[in-house]
């Protein structure tokens, strides 16, 4: 600690400070649809079962022994799990200060970055953070850092491809950073070393092994094989053509001028074109860079929901904090027109008024518990949070621990059971699907004998995940095997909401 | 070097005008057809107020009087005049920039973007008060930057102001816009305050003029009542916090989205580049007038309550001027980047500028040109820019297949495009039900609707038209009406149900009539 004081700015505490207020309100944001995955799988792991064979989702492996540590700490708590990303975004913070300080930043651009950083990252609500894009910052900033300082030692290259795996761990095209690095080695780096180059690629491939080696050692790399199978399938959607791109436009022009902000996006401006400070010129190059080629694996994946372009935000931040403070110094604020329009513009149209209410949100959820779940339950996709509290109140007052939940697009109900729950499937797509593998499928016919209680969705029809129309009550109840299974073993309940079928053993 | 000095600068003002001539492509609106309605009914010899009641001020019903005698319902005649008239504005503005003395590349630059801007609105937006207003509202401004103005430039301004006026009422706030130029512009208060009374007064003769058939037919009592009614709708939506919020959304994504995100940025820039210390520049004070009127449009806007698209397209001649400057700026600052720099930024300047709007909107003149114009018309899918023009195209085939009488009659409300549609010439007296079907609607209105329905053999009921913004709940025009039971009787003794026609278009006819 004392070390870092001693390289740090001595007024950057009161920045660390303002940095923590900021991010504050993500303790009070529920359970996502994402982040009750995660959990669901962390829960199965921690609680003895195998990924792949006891939990089955598209990601890779990392985010889910991630999760089972937290688990097994904490147990399935939703604060708990929130109170990890407000540390582990404070460490990036406080890491990412020391690094652009050793750099030679700008003591006033670091401090920029420290509240702009945070401002950006509570806004985006509680579906939007907590990613495995999130969970890459620290590693991605890292990287960066020992790229531009550039010692050409073992060393570096050893901790790059640590760093470079564990990023590809938590999500494969994250690996695009090293494209970046490879312009860099052959454009500005004065000591090229090819064994070293390669030494950092062999770290990361290790690193990226051993992040499948429990997977492996339990024998479950079958499993592994068939969630990939079903991933190229998902990977597909939604097909290429001017359909897709008139949406991915849509959505982009959403996501950069409302959720990333029209003042971020002119700061980003001001730094990228007109900052001309020798000091920073190799670093603004690198940032830009790594920002560009992030945001084309985005576009590559075709999946551009925020959370998906929130990967460029560590080096997006610095560029817009750097662009923060050369504004500062070249505009004449006063009593004038464009003093007006300037300040009104980083009033209303940056995450500011976004903060305000998110601070509300944390208040309601503290005070006025009511109008904090009506805020997570409207029409609104996947905002059905009272849904899943009811269903689960439903089935505790059952007490009955064998309960299955049929659904998709986020099984929040699972964590506000007063038990674990113990089966496989986060999305019910998984196995209902189509194009869902025969390993799935006879997963899925083990928990269904095993039981008691059964709460299917009517209402949860996503093409995306299904890759099929229909919801999990049609397309179970369109295999007749399944319906038969519950004509026989079940009789319906009660249906929740008028969208949750109930169904009870008949022989217990 | 000055605009129109180089062969390059006509060769920039042909494709501003290739890119506006995609509009004469666009299908009728429900605004448009709104308008058409009344044009036909003061031609056929109604008169406003009477036979014909709407929001706007009389001058656009008179204005498309004139153009039904020329037109018809020929829609297409009604795209050209539009492609004129804003031709007409874009040659304007560049006579008028280039003697402000903006650079030759922002002015080459808006001689591209507005048009383009402009077409990227589509057809449900273009065409509108807001879009007829571009051209007075540019000379306006421009007898407003000129350093000695005497009062012949007040009396002319005076005109313009009544112009704008009388398009819509709150345009009238382009005077304010002026007053705090000729404040920026160091001017003398006393003779601010002479010409903005000049202003004024011509105005007011102006809208005096303009209401003359009004006032001469006996009928400005009508126009009171109903101005007074149609308060109600300048009430809506009601101020309060989740106003400000839907304010803020929407006009986030009208500039980020509709506008574009590189050209709004363009155009902060300037508003930055500006303020910068140091800044002395001698062609400051035009940007900073710029900047002014569309602010004060903003406000507009803002008093009027509604983000809708077509209302806040009254920035643009500011709006995109100031984004073609500043992006003149940045392109002089990037000139000498590298090749592969600059093909990544162009990229990032492409996917967030409305280029890809224009690639989009491309595919009416191509669908017009490959299947047709009423086949593509009716492709465009419901819900989408099209509402629901296949519908009204169905319908209206039916009505001209099926039956001699004109006396139809169409209740429904968010549009009646169906009525340029028609062989003959509509008669009856609303363009939206939910002006005598809504809760707070007058009894006059009502019994005028009647008086509508007594008339007529056939009717033709929309049961899908929710408009909170008219109805004031999410009734339709059908679960209004029968709410209503003197009318809702009259009809269910006077006539049968025919059909429904896709769905949603009830055809009712006169039993008596057959």
């Amino acid at each position: 600690m004392l070390h870092l004081q001693d390289k740090l700015d001595k007024s950057i505490w009161k920045y660390f400070i303002a940095a923590a207020i900021i991010l504050l309100p993500t303790l009070a944001f529920p359970i996502s649809s994402d982040l009750s995955v995660f959990m669901h799988g962390g829960s199965i792991i921690a609680n003895g079962g195998g990924l792949f064979n006891d939990f089955y989702d598209i990601k890779p492996p990392l985010i889910y022994y991630l999760f089972a540590v937290i688990n097994s700490i904490f147990g399935d708590n939703v604060v708990a799990f929130r109170l990890f990303d407000f540390l582990y975004q404070m460490t990036f913070l406080v890491t990412s200060a020391y690094l652009l300080t050793k750099l030679k930043i700008s003591a006033n651009v670091i401090k920029t970055f420290l509240v702009l950083f945070p401002l950006s990252y509570t806004i985006l609500n509680y579906r939007d953070i907590f990613q495995t894009e999130s969970l890459a910052f620290i590693p991605l900033i890292l990287y960066f850092y020992y790229m531009i300082k550039n010692e050409n030692t073992y060393k570096q290259h050893i901790i790059m491809g640590l760093t470079l795996g564990v990023a590809i761990a938590f999500k494969y095209t994250l690996g695009i950073v090293f494209v970046g690095y490879l312009v860099y080695f052959f454009r500005d780096s004065t000591n090229r070393d090819y064994a070293k180059l390669s030494s950092q690629l062999l770290i990361a491939f290790f690193v990226l092994f051993l992040s499948f080696l429990p997977v492996i050692l339990s024998g479950n790399i079958a499993g592994f094989i068939d969630t990939n199978i079903y991933l190229a399938e998902y990977a597909k959607y939604p097909p290429i053509g001017v359909g897709l791109a008139k949406q991915m436009l849509e959505i982009l022009s959403y996501n950069f001028g409302t959720m990333i902000s029209v003042s971020y996006l002119f700061l980003f401006l001001l730094a990228s074109v007109f900052l001309k400070n020798e000091k920073y010129k190799v670093i603004k190059k690198y940032l830009l860079l790594f920002s560009f080629l992030l945001f084309i694996s985005v576009i590559l994946e075709r999946k551009i929901n925020m959370y998906h372009l929130i990967r460029f935000y560590p080096y997006f931040m610095i560029i817009v904090s750097m662009g923060f403070v050369y504004a500062i110094e070249k505009f004449q604020f006063g009593k004038n027109i464009s003093t007006l329009v300037i300040v009104a513009m980083f009033l209303v149209l940056s995450p500011v008024l976004r903060l305000v209410n998110t601070y509300k949100i944390a208040y309601d959820r503290v005070f006025n518990y009511d109008s904090y779940l009506s805020y997570y339950t409207n029409d609104h996709p996947f905002n059905i949070l009272g849904h899943h509290i009811v269903i689960a109140d439903y089935i505790n007052s059952k007490g009955d621990e064998k309960f299955l939940f049929m659904n998709t697009g986020g099984n929040q109900a699972v964590h506000y059971l007063d038990f674990d729950y113990k089966y496989k499937f986060p999305h019910s797509a998984f196995h209902l699907s189509p194009k869902a593998p025969l390993s799935y499928k006879l997963g899925f016919e083990e928990d269904l004998h095993d039981a008691n209680i059964i709460a299917i969705d009517s209402s949860d029809d996503i093409y995306m995940i299904f890759l099929t129309e229909g919801s999990s009550y049609d397309l179970f109840f369109g295999e007749e095997k399944y319906a038969n299974y519950i004509e026989e073993n079940f009789t319906l309940d009660t249906i929740l909401l008028d969208r949750y079928f109930i169904y009870e053993r008949i022989d217990k | 070097m000055m605009f129109f000095q180089d062969k390059y600068d006509y060769l920039v003002i042909v494709i501003g005008l290739m890119i506006l001539s995609i509009t004469l492509f666009f299908p009728v609106s429900s605004d448009m057809a709104t308008f058409i309605q009344g044009g036909m009914i003061l031609n056929n010899g109604g008169a406003l107020y009477v036979d014909y009641f709407d929001v706007k001020p009389p001058f656009v019903y008179y204005f498309f009087e004139f153009l039904y005698s020329m037109f018809g319902k020929n829609i297409t005649l009604y795209r050209a005049f539009d492609f004129v008239y804003q031709s007409l504005f874009l040659l304007s503005s560049i006579y008028i920039f280039n003697r402000l003395g903006f650079s030759r590349a922002a002015i080459r630059l808006f001689t591209v973007l507005m048009p383009m801007l402009y077409t990227t609105l589509s057809f449900p937006n273009t065409f509108q008060v807001e879009s007829l207003l571009f051209l007075p509202m540019v000379w306006y401004f421009y007898l407003s930057s000129k350093p000695n103005s005497g009062i012949f430039d007040s009396v002319i301004k005076g005109l313009l102001l009544g112009i704008a006026i009388n398009l819509k009422y709150t345009f009238g706030i382009l005077i304010l816009a002026d007053i705090i130029y000729l404040i920026i512009q160091k001017k003398n208060i006393r003779a601010i305050i002479t010409g903005s009374v000049i202003q004024l007064i011509i105005a007011l003769v102006v809208t005096l003029i303009l209401f003359s058939p009004v006032l001469i037919s006996g009928n400005f009592h009508s126009f009171v009542d109903f101005f007074n009614y149609m308060k109600d709708y300048s009430n809506y939506p009601a101020l309060g916090f989740s106003w400000l919020q839907s304010t803020i959304k929407s006009g986030t994504v009208f500039f980020t989205d509709n506008y574009s995100i590189v050209l709004f940025l363009a155009a902060l820039y300037t508003v930055f580049y500006i303020g910068q210390k140091d800044k002395v520049e001698k062609n400051l004070v035009p940007i900073k007038g710029l900047i002014v009127f569309a602010l004060v449009l903003f406000g507009s806007i803002i008093i009027e309550r509604k983000m809708l698209i077509y209302h806040e397209q009254r920035l643009f001649p500011f709006l995109v001027m100031l984004s073609s400057i500043g992006l003149a700026l940045l392109l002089d600052e990037i000139k000498n980047y590298k090749k592969t720099i600059i093909a990544m930024i162009l990229f990032v300047v492409m996917v967030f500028s409305p280029f890809p709007r224009l690639i989009n909107i491309l595919r009416i003149p191509i669908g017009v040109f490959t299947v047709g114009e009423k086949e593509y018309y009716s492709s465009i899918p419901e819900g989408d820019e099209g509402l629901m023009l296949k519908k009204h195209y169905a319908v209206a085939d039916y009505i001209n297949s099926r039956t001699s009488t004109d006396k139809v009659l169409l209740i429904n409300t968010g549009g009646n495009e169906m009525i340029c549609f028609f062989k003959f010439d509509y008669v009856y007296s609303f363009p939206q039900s939910a002006f005598y079907l809504n809760d707070k609607s007058p009894e006059y209105l009502r019994e005028k609707a009647l008086e509508n329905i007594k008339d007529t053999e056939i009717i033709i009921l929309q049961n899908n038209d929710h408009s909170h913004i008219m109805f004031f709940n999410y009734d339709t025009s059908l679960s209004s009406i029968k709410k209503n039971l003197v009318i809702w009787d009259y009809i269910m003794t006077n006539f049968k149900q025919d059909t429904i026609i896709e769905d949603n278009f009830i055809i009712y006819s006169r039993i008596d009539s057959n």
